[in-house]
């Protein structure tokens, strides 16, 4: 890869759902190699929707996106879903398959792997997460912090080289969060993650992009962005 | 209060869809079969079941259902939940049958449409999904077919799940009794409420199939290992089933 890859590069995107609601305003941000990015803002001003944008899983109404510094095409779909891991918020909507087992292997699956290798693959993540004793179980009896668990093993597979993760820490146990942020420490790549927890964004990221409740960027800077009180108060963070 | 048994009904029925079609891994020797052996055996059984309205060919049927459940090991307690409803639906639906054909007729139709869906429970307990789904495709089944039935029963859960959550988040917060007309109303507004959340939650689910590589591709599933013996076995008792019902 090159050192100076742009991982996003997003110029004036503005998306609209099809009921017309705005669910983001005049966006530009370029993301590198490398990089930790948080979004971080306060509920409903449009970090889910960002983040498909991102993950090039909705295509913007207006302004351009380019992801690894391509544009999102039928030909290169597939490249993009080998290279970009995208945690859901809500885990109900991420697992889908009647066994956790069934989870795990899917993405392998999908991408032709074979049985043996894929359960090769999924068996280093299964452990890591403590999963491995789940996977007989449907994913819809599993606990909270289990399905986050069980969703991020899928997300983490193919070692993607972006990974997009929605509310990473919201509705689960102290441990589960504890093993989450050992993870994230480790992971090399490159990262966006939203949250609207302050402490969580000192732990893991090196560049802060605060949203306003209007649905525009409010300002873009490094953790010290944190300290300022003003910029907090109008994204509503505090 | 005036909701409850609407809405306990309701939540109970939701309760029971929801897994409905999910099987539960159940440890059989039938397992020993081999999934595209039992698809054709299993339909088969439902063929004789449905082709019949001999209450001897019926009872006949009957009895190796019967037998199977005792072979297969499968525990009575989750075939019975899946199967309890079952009658009660289809005798409702052949109600008018009594007045138009005749009670006896009703009653027979009951019979083989729970004979039919009893070995299709059975097959579905003790067998994986996703190697149903691969043995249709074995069978070169139309993709398009394959992959309707492998949505529909995933999103089987889905609405039956959605529909649980909603009828939870009202009983939480009602507090009085209101006039009849007020709660079909309310009843009403659930039902849209219902199929929009249910829609959006099924687009949620899309896209997270996408984002994990969903390509409208088959996937390739091992089958157990073939094993000769409960494959002939399984045939041959097939086979009997089949001549039995032909001789009665």
């Amino acid at each position: 890869m090159d050192d100076n890859l742009n991982i996003i590069e997003a110029k004036n995107i503005e998306y609209a759902y099809p009921d017309k609601t705005v669910g983001i305003k005049n966006f530009s941000l370029t993301i590198e190699e490398s990089e930790r990015v948080v979004l971080l803002g306060s509920n409903g001003c449009g970090k889910s929707t960002l983040l498909k944008l991102f993950a090039g899983l909705i295509k913007p109404t207006s302004g351009d996106i380019k992801i690894f510094e391509k544009d999102i095409t039928r030909d290169n779909y597939l490249y993009f879903r080998k290279n970009i891991g995208f945690l859901f918020q809500n885990p109900d909507d991420f697992l889908f398959n009647p066994t956790v087992e069934d989870e795990l292997l899917y993405t392998p699956m999908q991408l032709g792997i074979s049985n043996k290798k894929a359960k090769t693959l999924i068996s280093e993540n299964a452990s890591y997460f403590g999963i491995k004793k789940l996977y007989e179980k449907p994913p819809f009896r599993l606990s909270g912090g289990e399905k986050k668990r069980v969703a991020l093993a899928c997300v983490l597979q193919l070692k993607p080289k972006l990974l997009i993760l929605d509310e990473p820490t919201s509705n689960i146990d102290g441990k589960t969060r504890k093993r989450i942020l050992e993870f994230l420490d480790q992971y090399k790549g490159t990262m966006i993650v939203s949250t609207h927890e302050i402490d969580f964004v000192r732990k893991i990221s090196n560049k802060v992009v605060l949203l306003s409740p209007k649905k525009e960027v409010l300002k873009v800077g490094g953790i010290e962005l944190l300290e300022d009180t003003k910029y907090l108060e109008a994204a509503e963070i505090i | 209060m005036k909701y409850e048994p609407v809405e306990a009904l309701l939540k109970s029925a939701s309760q029971y869809f929801e897994v409905f079609f999910i099987q539960e891994n159940v440890k059989s020797p039938i397992r020993l079969v081999d999934t595209r052996v039992g698809l054709i055996g299993f339909l088969i059984l439902v063929l004789l079941s449905i082709s019949t309205f001999s209450p001897n060919k019926l009872f006949f049927i009957f009895f190796n259902l019967l037998l199977l459940i005792v072979v297969s090991q499968i525990p009575l307690g989750p075939y019975f939940r899946r199967v309890g409803l079952m009658p009660l639906f289809i005798f409702t639906i052949m109600l008018p049958q009594v007045f138009i054909s005749s009670f006896e007729y009703a009653i027979l139709f009951t019979f083989r449409v729970c004979l039919a869906v009893s070995f299709l429970i059975i097959f579905t307990l003790i067998t994986p999904f996703k190697e149903i789904l691969t043995s249709l495709r074995y069978y070169k089944i139309p993709e398009i077919l394959v992959l309707t039935l492998s949505f529909t029963y995933s999103y089987t859960y889905l609405v039956f799940n959605e529909l649980y959550r909603i009828l939870i988040a009202r009983e939480s917060r009602r507090f009085n009794n209101k006039s009849y007309r007020k709660i079909w109303n309310e009843g009403g507004e659930l039902l849209g409420m219902f199929f929009i959340k249910v829609y959006e939650r099924g687009e949620n689910i899309h896209l997270a199939r996408i984002s994990r590589g969903y390509s409208n591709m088959p996937y390739p599933v091992k089958f157990v290992k073939f094993r000769l013996i409960p494959n002939i076995i399984f045939t041959a008792f097939i086979v009997l089933v089949t001549l039995g019902w032909m001789i009665i």
